[in-house]
C-alpha cells in the first residue's frame, strides 16, 4: 500500500511544525542560550574552517581532531546563516526549532510506515506530539545537540529501513534515502555512545527482521549489505578521518563504575516509566538545583500525566491483531528500560557486569542519557497502536457512553502530554538565574567587549598563540556576568589559544604537562621565567580575563586580577590594550619564538619536563633554545657527530649551533606548512611548535626553483591594520630581499581584506582594506613568516617520501622537531637544492599532517558515491515513468 | 475472555474442568512443581514464583494476556501509590510491572514463532 500524503497529512504535519516553534518561548531579552556542555559557535565562520581539518590547531598546540563531525549540518548551518547576515540569536532560534521539529516529523514518518491506515491519523499525531514533548527532552535537551539529533534522526532512519525492507521493488530508493539521511547523524559521532545507540536500534531491527520474518531472510541480508555499503561510501569523507583521529586519545573513564552509579541514582523502574530518571532532577550545584521544575512532578496532576502514555504503551500487549514488527518495539522497550537503569536496583549487578565485561559497553557510562530516548520511541509507537485499537473499539460499539468516551479520550491524552511537558512551554527547560544558590543560568548576555577583543585578534596575521589567564579551574569556567560552562573564549576568539584543560572530555597528554608548567610559573612568587617558557610554546600575547569569577566555584587557585596584573608587570610583560574587563598583554618581540625556528642552543637533559623551570632559570639560558628530554643519542649522532656530549643524571648539557639558516615559512592551513630554508650549511634542528605526533611528516620539495623578490616590488607595500608590532616595515623588508631571505612577494595584484565588526550579536561589514603584498613578519629569531608563499596543491607531497622518522623527535617536551642534514639532503636530491655563493644551500620543505589526505580521499569516494546514487535514482525514476506510461497504453 | 470469566464463577463446572485438565497434564504439572521448588530454593520465593509463572504459561500455552493484565495492573497502581505517598510500594509495584512486561513479551514472541498464523500477517486484512 502506498503512503498517502493527502490534505489531512499536510494539516497534521503543519500542526507539528507549529508546535515545533515551542523553543522560541525559551528565549528572552535577546539573550543567548549557552552554558554547561553547550557553547554555540560564537564565531561561526571561523569555527567552520577551524573544525574542518583533521588537526585542530586552535587549542593547546593542536591535536588530531574529530571535530570534522560538527561540519554538517551544525557548523555549516551556523556559518551559512552568519555569512548572510543573521544574528547569533536568530541562528540559535532557527537551530533549536529545527532540532525540535525533527523528532516530531521523524516519528510521524515512522508511524506512517508502520500504520498505513487512513483512520490512524489522529493516533499518529498524538504519538508524534508525545515524542516531541516528553520529559526525556528535559534531560537529553536540545542545546546538547549531539544527543538531541539522535532523538530526532532515529525514527526517520528506522522508518526508511522498515519501508525498504517491505517494498522490495522500491528498495534501492530507500537505500539511497537512508544514505542521504544518515548525513544528519554525523555530529552524533562526536558522542560515540549516542552514535552507537542509534546504530544498535537500526541493526537490532535488521537482526529482528532476519530472525522473525521467515520468508524474507535473504532479502534482509542483501538489503543490509546495500544499506551499510551506501552508508559507508556516502560518509567516507568524515568516517575515515574520524576513525584515524581517535587514535592516541584517552577517554576520561578512569572511574566508570562510580560514574554509572551517580548518573543512574534516579533511574529506578518507576522513574524510567515516567521518563524522569535523570540524575540532574535531584542534583544541584553551588546551592542551585539543576532542574528547578523537578518538584512539580510530585504533584498528583503531574504524577497522573506522566503515567498516561506508559499505561497506553503497556496496554498494547492486549491486542493480538498486530503487525509482526511491533514485537520489535516491545523488545526495544524492555531492553531500553533495563539498560537505562544502569546500576540501579534491581539487578544492578547485571548491568555492572555488562559495563565492565561486554566489549565497549563502558562507553555507556551515563546509561539514562543514552537509552532513555529509546524508551520514549517505543512508547510512541506502542501507544499509537493502542490508541487506534481503543478508539476503534469505542467507536464500534454504539452506546452513548462509549461514543462520549471516544470523544474525550484524545483530548485527555493530549492534556496529559502537555502537562508532563510543562517545563518545555514555560521555558524552565533552560535554566534561568537562580532563586537559591548561585549557579549561573543558561540564558546569557555576552559582554560586547568580548566581541571587540575578537575583532582585535582577528586582524592579527602573525602565527602565534594567545595564553588565557587566569588558569581555568577545570572543564567548566565561570564568569561574573553570569556564565558557567565550557570556555566560550574557545568558540569566539579566532587566534590559537592556550588554556588549562582542553575543553572536552577527551584528554590529550602531549601538551598538558607543558601547559601545567606555564600556569605553575604564572602563579609562582617570586617572578619566574614566564617569558622564556611562554616563548617555547609560541605564545606572544596574554589575555587576562578580569571578569572571571575567581572567588567562587573553586576558581580561586587561578589568582586574583590584582595578583596577575602585578605578576605580569614583574615579568616585564607590557599591557597593550584594554577591552572592557579584558587586558591584552604582549611579549616583547625579542622573546617571541615563531611556529618554526632553529635553535641557537640545544640543551639535552636526562630528566623530564619537571626540570623545565630549572633549565630556563639558568642565567645563561637564551630564548632561542631547544630542550631535548629524550633521544640524546639521536641528537648527538646527527648534530654533534664529532663531539662527545657529557651528561649524567643530574646535569644538562648545552651545545651551541652555529651557521644557522634563515627560515621563511607560511601556514597554508592547520595541516600544512611551506618552509624555505635559506643558507643551510651545517646540520641543524628545525623546531615546529605544534604538539608532537608521528603523523606530522616533513618532505623535501623535489624541484626547488629559485625565486627572488625584487626591491622594486615594494611600491604600495603597507602595514596591514592591527599588525604594526609584528609586520616587517618597508626598510626591513628591503633588507630581507637584498639578503635573499624572502622568496616572493606574491603576484602583486590588488587584494582586499573585508573587515567586519560585531554589532548586536551579529558580524557586520566594517570597511575594506586594499593591499598588494601580503603579511611578511619581522625577523623573529631567524624566522620570517611570509604569507606570500604559494599554497601549492593538496596533492604536492603524495608521491614523495618524507624525512626519516629517526630524525623526527620531541623537542621542548611537547613539540615536533626534525634534525636536518643539508649535505645529505642535497646529495640525494640534487634538484631540490640551490647552492649559494657562500656554500650554503637553499631548499624547500613541506610539513604536513598526512592523515588530512584521508579527508580528501574520503571526499572523493563520497563524491563519486553520491553522484552514482543520483544517477541510479534518476535512472530508476525514468524507468518507472516509462513503465507506467506503457501500462497506461496497454 | 468473557466466557472464561463466566465459567470461573460456575464453581462446580470449573472444578470438574480443572480436575480433568490436571489428570491429562499430570506429568507436566509434577515436573513444574519440582522445577519450581528447585528455583525457589535457589533464587528465592519471588523470583521462583515468577519463573514458575513463566514456565506454566509457556508449557500449558495459556493466554499470556493474563500476565499482561498483571503488568498493567501493577503499572496502573503506581501513580495512585505515589499520590498517597507510598513511594516504596510504588517502586516495588513498578518492578513487578516490569517483570510481568518482560514475561508477556517473551511469551508472545514464542507464541508468534510457534504459531505465526494466530497473528495475521496479511496487511490487507489487518487494520495495522
Amino acid at each position: 500500500m502506498k503512503l498517502n500524503f493527502d490534505k489531512k497529512n499536510f494539516f497534521l504535519i503543519g500542526l507539528l511544525l507549529l508546535l515545533g516553534l515551542s523553543p522560541l518561548l525559551w528565549f528572552q531579552n535577546k539573550m543567548l542560550i549557552m552554558g554547561g556542555d553547550f557553547v554555540i559557535p560564537l564565531n561561526p565562520r571561523s569555527i567552520f574552517f577551524q573544525e574542518l581539518p583533521l588537526w585542530f590547531s586552535h587549542l593547546n598546540a593542536g591535536f588530531p581532531s574529530y571535530f570534522l563531525t560538527f561540519t554538517f549540518p551544525f557548523n555549516l548551518f551556523w556559518a551559512f546563516l552568519d555569512s548572510i547576515g543573521f544574528s547569533l540569536i536568530t541562528i540559535e532560534k532557527l537551530w533549536f526549532v529545527f532540532l525540535f521539529i525533527l523528532p516530531g516529523l521523524a516519528m510521524y514518518y515512522l508511524l506512517s510506515v508502520l500504520f498505513l491506515e487512513k483512520k490512524i491519523f489522529i493516533p499518529r499525531l498524538i504519538a508524534s506530539i508525545f515524542y516531541m514533548f516528553n520529559p526525556v527532552v528535559l534531560a537529553v535537551n536540545p542545546p546538547i545537540f549531539t544527543s538531541y539529533l539522535a532523538v530526532g534522526i532515529t525514527p526517520l532512519l528506522l522508518g526508511l529501513l522498515i519501508r525498504g525492507l517491505e517494498k522490495k521493488e522500491e528498495q534501492n530508493r530507500y537505500v539511497f534515502l537512508f544514505g542521504l539521511t544518515s548525513f544528519l547523524t554525523i555530529p552524533i559521532a562526536a558522542n560515540p555512545p549516542m552514535f552507537a545507540v542509534v546504530w544498535l536500534v537500526l541493526i537490532g531491527y535488521l537482526f529482528f527482521h532476519f530472525i522473525f520474518i521467515f520468508k524474507k531472510r535473504i532479502q534482509t541480508i542483501f538489503f543490509s549489505i546495500k544499506v551499510f555499503g551506501v552508508f559507508l561510501l556516502l560518509n567516507a569523507w568524515w568516517l575515515i578521518g574520524f576513525i584515524s583521529s581517535l587514535g592516541g586519545a584517552q577517554l576520561s573513564t578512569a572511574k566508570v563504575g562510580e560514574w554509572m552509579d551517580w548518573t543512574t541514582v534516579n533511574a529506578s523502574f518507576l522513574n524510567i516509566f515516567r521518563l524522569i530518571g535523570s540524575w540532574a532532577w535531584t542534583s544541584s550545584a553551588f546551592g542551585s538545583p539543576y532542574a528547578s521544575y523537578a518538584d512539580l512532578y510530585s504533584h498528583p496532576l503531574f504524577v497522573l500525566a506522566t503515567f498516561i502514555v506508559p499505561i497506553l504503551a503497556f496496554s498494547a500487549l492486549f491486542f493480538k491483531r498486530r503487525k509482526k514488527n511491533l514485537f520489535f518495539f516491545f523488545l526495544l522497550l524492555f531492553l531500553a528500560i533495563f539498560l537505562a537503569k544502569g546500576s540501579h536496583t534491581p539487578l544492578g549487578l547485571v548491568n555492572k557486569w555488562l559495563f565492565f565485561n561486554a566489549p565497549y559497553f563502558w562507553l555507556f557510562r551515563g546509561p539514562w542519557e543514552k537509552f532513555s530516548f529509546i524508551v520514549g520511541l517505543a512508547y510512541s509507537v506502542l501507544s499509537c497502536f493502542a490508541i487506534s485499537e481503543i478508539l476503534e473499539y469505542l467507536r464500534k460499539k454504539r452506546s452513548k457512553i462509549k461514543l462520549l468516551a471516544s470523544d474525550i479520550f484524545i483530548p485527555l491524552i493530549l492534556v496529559g502530554i502537555f502537562i508532563a511537558a510543562y517545563p518545555i512551554f514555560s521555558g524552565d527547560i533552560i535554566r534561568g538565574n537562580p532563586t537559591i544558590g548561585y549557579l549561573p543560568g543558561q540564558k546569557v548576555s555576552l559582554p560586547s567587549y568580548w566581541f571587540e577583543m575578537s575583532d582585535r585578534v582577528k586582524k592579527q596575521k602573525i602565527d602565534s598563540r594567545l595564553l588565557l589567564s587566569p588558569m581555568n579551574p577545570g572543564l567548566y569556567i565561570h564568569y561574573e556576568w553570569g556564565y558557567q560552562g565550557v570556555d566560550p573564549a574557545v568558540r569566539l576568539l579566532s587566534a590559537p589559544l592556550v588554556i588549562a584543560g582542553n575543553g572536552s572530555y577527551i584528554i590529550r597528554q602531549n601538551t598538558q604537562g607543558f601547559i601545567s608548567v606555564i600556569y605553575k610559573d604564572l602563579l609562582q612568587d617570586p617572578p619566574g621565567n614566564l617569558i622564556k617558557i611562554a616563548s617555547l610554546f609560541n605564545i606572544n600575547s596574554i589575555l587576562q580575563r578580569n571578569d572571571f569569577d575567581w572567588k567562587n566555584f573553586g576558581s580561586f587557585n587561578g589568582g586574583s586580577p590584582e595578583y596577575i596584573k602585578g605578576k605580569l608587570a614583574e615579568e616585564g610583560i607590557g599591557l597593550k590594550e584594554t577591552f572592557g574587563k579584558l587586558d591584552y598583554y604582549a611579549l616583547e618581540n625579542k622573546y617571541f619564538l615563531p611556529h618554526f625556528y632553529t635553535p641557537k642552543n640545544v640543551i639535552i637533559s636526562s630528566q623530564d619536563l619537571n626540570a623545565l623551570l630549572e633549565i630556563v632559570s639558568q642565567p645563561d639560558y637564551d630564548v632561542r633554545s631547544a630542550i631535548y628530554f629524550n633521544d640524546q643519542k639521536t641528537i648527538s649522532d646527527i648534530l654533534f657527530r664529532d663531539r662527545s656530549i657529557f651528561y649524567n643524571s643530574n646535569e644538562s648539557a648545552k651545545e651551541n649551533i652555529s651557521n644557522l639558516p634563515v627560515v621563511e615559512f607560511k601556514k597554508i592551513d592547520p595541516t600544512k606548512y611551506r618552509i624555505i630554508i635559506h643558507g643551510a650549511k651545517d646540520n641543524f634542528p628545525l623546531i615546529f611548535s605544534e604538539s608532537f605526533h608521528s603523523s606530522w611528516k616533513a618532505y623535501i620539495a623535489k624541484n626547488y626553483k629559485v625565486s627572488k623578490a625584487e626591491s622594486n616590488d615594494l611600491a604600495g607595500y603597507k602595514i596591514l591594520d592591527g599588525n604594526l608590532d609584528n609586520q616587517a616595515a618597508a626598510d626591513e623588508l628591503k633588507i630581507f630581499i637584498e639578503n635573499g631571505e624572502i622568496t616572493t612577494l606574491g603576484d602583486l595584484k590588488e587584494k582586499n581584506i573585508k573587515h567586519t565588526k560585531w554589532e548586536n550579536n551579529k558580524e557586520v561589514f566594517d570597511y575594506n582594506e586594499k593591499y598588494k603584498i601580503g603579511f611578511v613578519s619581522k625577523d623573529f629569531q631567524g624566522t620570517i613568516q611570509n604569507d606570500n608563499l604559494p599554497n601549492g596543491n593538496f596533492w604536492d607531497t603524495w608521491p614523495e617520501k618524507p624525512l626519516s622518522e629517526k630524525s623526527h623527535i620531541v623537542a621542548n617536551g611537547y613539540a615536533n622537531s626534525w634534525l636536518i642534514e643539508p649535505d645529505k639532503i642535497c646529495a640525494e636530491n640534487k634538484k631540490a637544492c640551490v647552492k649559494n655563493a657562500d656554500g650554503g644551500y637553499d631548499f624547500e620543505m613541506i610539513v604536513e599532517f598526512w592523515p588530512q589526505r584521508l579527508l580528501y580521499i574520503g571526499l572523493f569516494i563520497s563524491g563519486v558515491a553520491l553522484l552514482a546514487c543520483f544517477v541510479c535514482f534518476i535512472y530508476i525514476w525514468i524507468r518507472k515513468k516509462k513503465q507506467e506510461k506503457e501500462n497506461k497504453n496497454i | 475472555m468473557e466466557k472464561t470469566i463466566i465459567k470461573i464463577f460456575d464453581l462446580k463446572k470449573t472444578s470438574s474442568i480443572v480436575v480433568t485438565w490436571a489428570k491429562a497434564k499430570k506429568w507436566w504439572i509434577l515436573t513444574l512443581i519440582v522445577v519450581g521448588i528447585f528455583i525457589i530454593w535457589q533464587l528465592g520465593a519471588i523470583p521462583g514464583l515468577l519463573w514458575l509463572l513463566f514456565l506454566s504459561f509457556l508449557v500449558f500455552e495459556w493466554d499470556n494476556r493474563i500476565i499482561a493484565l498483571f503488568a498493567l495492573g501493577f503499572l496502573v497502581s503506581c501513580p495512585f501509590l505515589l499520590i498517597f505517598k507510598k513511594e516504596v510500594l510504588a517502586e516495588q509495584s513498578a518492578v513487578y510491572a516490569y517483570y510481568f512486561l518482560v514475561i508477556t513479551v517473551i511469551l508472545q514472541l514464542i507464541e508468534y514463532t510457534v504459531h505465526p498464523k494466530k497473528f495475521s500477517a496479511n496487511e490487507k486484512d489487518n487494520n495495522i
